[in-house]
């Protein structure tokens, strides 16, 4: 392994909220909306139950095996050889859930902004810019996090604040019409969102100050309310058409115009975006280049990075053929694959470890 | 010799770096302003055939800017049309027509002809939903006739005719608010409706030929599920803003019975709450309209800084306001039978057991509501002056 890095626990929490919350902005509000109608805005406070539970994983587990990452624990655990066959199902996965992460940034990208443009400039150019930062390594990535974080943050607050005389709060009434089900079920495709807190496993080993548990708790906070934040925006904003937009949060600041002066601000929203998904798909790239070194023991991963990169842009093609597919994986696949692995998985996985632990106490 | 080595790899790169930016100048796709038409306004008709006629205004680039400051500078536009199935088709059509790439994005007003109000524009709406140029906070107009006439005026104190109407649906406050969403919010459920201001094409001096024409707003059309359900006339718009508790400042003249004259009030505030009384065969909305006003022009010779005088013509002004709510809402749901008003949402919020019972003949139900409105009015300053100017002392009533 090359020389470990060391993060501090505010980086880590910038890095799990950028991992998180580049991408919850624009599409889940809409995806939330279809479910949970006008009560979508308490929809995250429930799937951030999920979160908490993902990150408390993490931590037993870490605590089980302290400075070890999901997948070496997976090696410890089930043997070198089975072990590293579930390591190589959980790289293949965040293979190929960041390759959906890249195609979504691209299909936002392409949509809106570049239709003109080779789609293989935006992929290839964001992949390699990505690389680099995960060849830099884990101490650049949590800078990187660390500085335009309240960069973005206050950049979208500010974008938010001008739609403010737009809203309309009685679009929000009656809150649980029909109980609490519908706001229920709405915590379905964010739940997707907040299971992506797992990946706290391959920054855990790097954090060194011992505040990791109030930082991620916090970030998890932070995620929450700004879910919270922007669904109240949609909602009191489009009403019962927030779910025909694709990217409600994209229109209705397209929708601004502050005295005929302040308008098109959409291109901010695109630097949000372009950012934050550089932000996100590094994470989840270094947790792919990290979990293939470590599946293999190699040495160092800077070698595979440019490869790994070029698979993620193959991968991009391969998982996803159109918008429509998109939307279809995001809303009714992605929460039971992307749960499954990040919340289930572990779950059985600490089950398994305590209970040869007590196995091994009485025998 | 690693020196060397060093150096040929720096030269190397350098060179590299030069070569590369030659690549990312981008100068093969390159597009300038004036190889590009800017969309100022858009106008729509149905044809005989049922096709759709797209009319576009493009400022000219040459005529715009210049001149002295305060002096008048009519810009000059292109109105050009086609015709095809839908508008994405249409516009292809126009596209062939001119030399310049058609740019949607500038565009902020959407005039609606006669015919395609009449008969639907669904499909219209969606052109402007799907296509990633065009935006949601478009100006929605209807026009009597032929849009492209709209189009084609020539503006003296603006740049355009489109410019024209954006600046009217921004200061004005009838017409405000009347974007492609709220379109778009009030037609999503089939319940709601929504006015469109009406627009006509004026002449300053009718008698004169070739004298330069304006546009004015005449009532609105009434829409429901993007297609028109009825009309109101100017005076039956008037009293919208209130009842939608948009911010407003407006004049209201009311005939005083009992001296004879009339009174204007500038109303300050106006802020109406509904109430619905639904029960049985009982369905009864209740309008409590609170507001605040200024006198604006004393046309009686009551003498307004008497407090009893002022409470008499409190209720007058209360009267005033009452009937004309009611004629509005009359028009609108036994005319039009659109829920303009939103009242199956209020129904849902404040009855829902109510709602539940009627939301499937909420079409039916529409005509048979009763409004009662009861308006509170707080005259805040009697103007300006204490008494009728140039009235004698004996002339005026209530010392």
């Amino acid at each position: 392994m090359p020389k470990k890095g060391t993060i501090s626990s505010v980086q880590m929490a910038a890095m799990l909220y950028f991992a998180i919350m580049a991408t919850a902005i624009l599409g889940p509000p809409a995806l939330m909306y279809t479910f949970a109608q006008q009560d979508m805005w308490i929809s995250p406070i429930w799937a951030s139950f999920i979160g908490a539970f993902t990150l408390l994983l993490v931590f037993r587990l870490s605590r089980e095996y302290p400075g070890q990452t999901y997948v070496q624990i997976c090696i410890t655990v089930c043997g070198p050889v089975l072990g590293r066959v579930i390591a190589g199902v959980y790289v293949l996965f965040y293979l190929h859930v960041n390759s959906i992460i890249l195609r979504e940034f691209v299909e936002l990208v392409v949509s809106k902004f570049l239709y003109n443009t080779p789609e293989m400039v935006i992929v290839a150019g964001m992949m390699l810019l990505c690389a680099f930062a995960v060849r830099g390594g884990i101490e650049v990535l949590g800078r990187i996090s660390q500085i335009v974080l309240p960069v973005i943050l206050s950049l979208l607050f500010l974008l938010l604040f001008f739609v403010i005389p737009e809203m309309n709060l009685t679009f929000m009434l009656p809150v649980f019409e029909d109980g609490l089900l519908p706001s229920l079920k709405g915590a379905i495709p964010p739940a997707t969102w907040f299971s992506e807190f797992f990946l706290l496993t391959f920054l855990l080993p790097f954090v060194r100050d011992g505040k990791a548990g109030k930082w991620s708790a916090i970030s998890l906070g932070a995620v929450m309310l700004s879910m919270v934040i922007v669904n109240i925006f949609v909602i009191s904003l489009f009403g019962p058409v927030s779910g025909s937009f694709g990217y409600p949060v994209m229109t209705f600041i397209e929708y601004i115009s502050i005295s005929n002066f302040l308008e098109h601000l959409e291109a901010f929203v695109m630097m949000i975006w372009v950012v934050g998904a550089f932000v996100k798909i590094s994470v989840f790239f270094y947790g792919v280049v990290l979990g293939t070194a470590q599946t293999f023991k190699l040495k160092d991963y800077r070698p595979i990075v440019l490869p790994l990169a070029g698979l993620h842009i193959v991968f991009n093609y391969w998982s996803i053929k159109n918008a429509s597919m998109l939307v279809y994986y995001l809303q009714k696949l992605d929460p039971f694959y992307l749960v499954t692995f990040q919340t289930l998985l572990p779950l059985v996985m600490l089950i398994v470890v305590k209970a040869r632990k007590n196995w091994r106490k009485q025998g | 010799m690693s020196r060397l080595m060093a150096s040929k790899k720096t030269v190397g790169a350098v060179l590299l770096l030069i070569s590369l930016q030659t690549c990312l100048t981008g100068c093969w796709g390159k597009r300038e302003i004036n190889e590009m038409s800017f969309i100022s306004g858009i106008g729509i008709e149905r044809t005989e055939s049922g096709q759709v006629e797209l009319s576009v205004q493009i400022p000219l680039p040459m005529q715009t800017g210049g001149g002295q400051p305060g002096e008048a500078n009519p810009g000059k536009n292109l109105v050009q049309s086609a015709i095809g199935i839908n508008m994405a088709d249409a516009l292809s059509k126009l596209q062939l027509k001119l030399s310049n790439q058609l740019f949607l994005a500038h565009n902020r007003v959407l005039i609606l002809g006669e015919r395609i109000v009449k008969q639907g524009f669904r499909e219209e709406v969606d052109f402007f939903t799907s296509h990633p140029g065009t935006r949601l906070r478009t100006y929605v107009f209807a026009t009597k006739g032929d849009p492209k006439l709209v189009l084609g005026l020539t503006a003296p104190n603006e740049r355009s005719s489109a410019e024209i109407l954006r600046e009217m649906a921004v200061q004005h406050r009838e017409v405000r608010g009347v974007t492609l969403k709220h379109i778009i919010i009030a037609s999503s459920q089939g319940l709601g409706g929504i006015q469109i201001p009406r627009i006509e094409v004026t002449k300053a001096q009718p008698d004169k030929e070739g004298q330069t024409q304006g546009i004015s707003v005449n009532g609105a059309v009434v829409v429901r599920g993007y297609k028109q359900s009825g009309d109101l006339s100017a005076q039956q718009v008037y009293p919208v803003p209130w009842i939608r508790n948009i911010e407003d400042s407006r004049m209201i003249t009311v005939p005083i019975r009992k001296t004879g004259g009339w009174i204007s009030f500038y109303l300050l505030k106006v802020h109406t709450v509904m109430q619905p009384r639904f029960q049985g065969q009982e369905r009864i909305i209740e309008f409590r309209i609170k507001a605040q006003t200024n006198v604006i022009q004393n046309g009686t010779v009551l003498n307004l800084m008497n407090t009893d005088v002022l409470e008499r013509v409190e209720e007058e002004l209360n009267k005033s306001i009452e009937q004309q709510v009611k004629q509005t809402m009359k028009a609108v749901l036994r005319n039009c039978k659109t829920d303009l008003f939103d009242f199956h949402d209020l129904l849902r919020r404040k009855q829902p057991a109510e709602w539940r019972k009627l939301q499937n003949q909420w079409q039916e139900v529409l005509p048979t509501i009763t409004i009662q409105v009861s308006a509170d009015c707080t005259i805040r300053r009697s103007g300006m002056s204490n008494a009728p100017i140039g009235i004698p002392k004996e002339g005026v009533k209530g010392k």
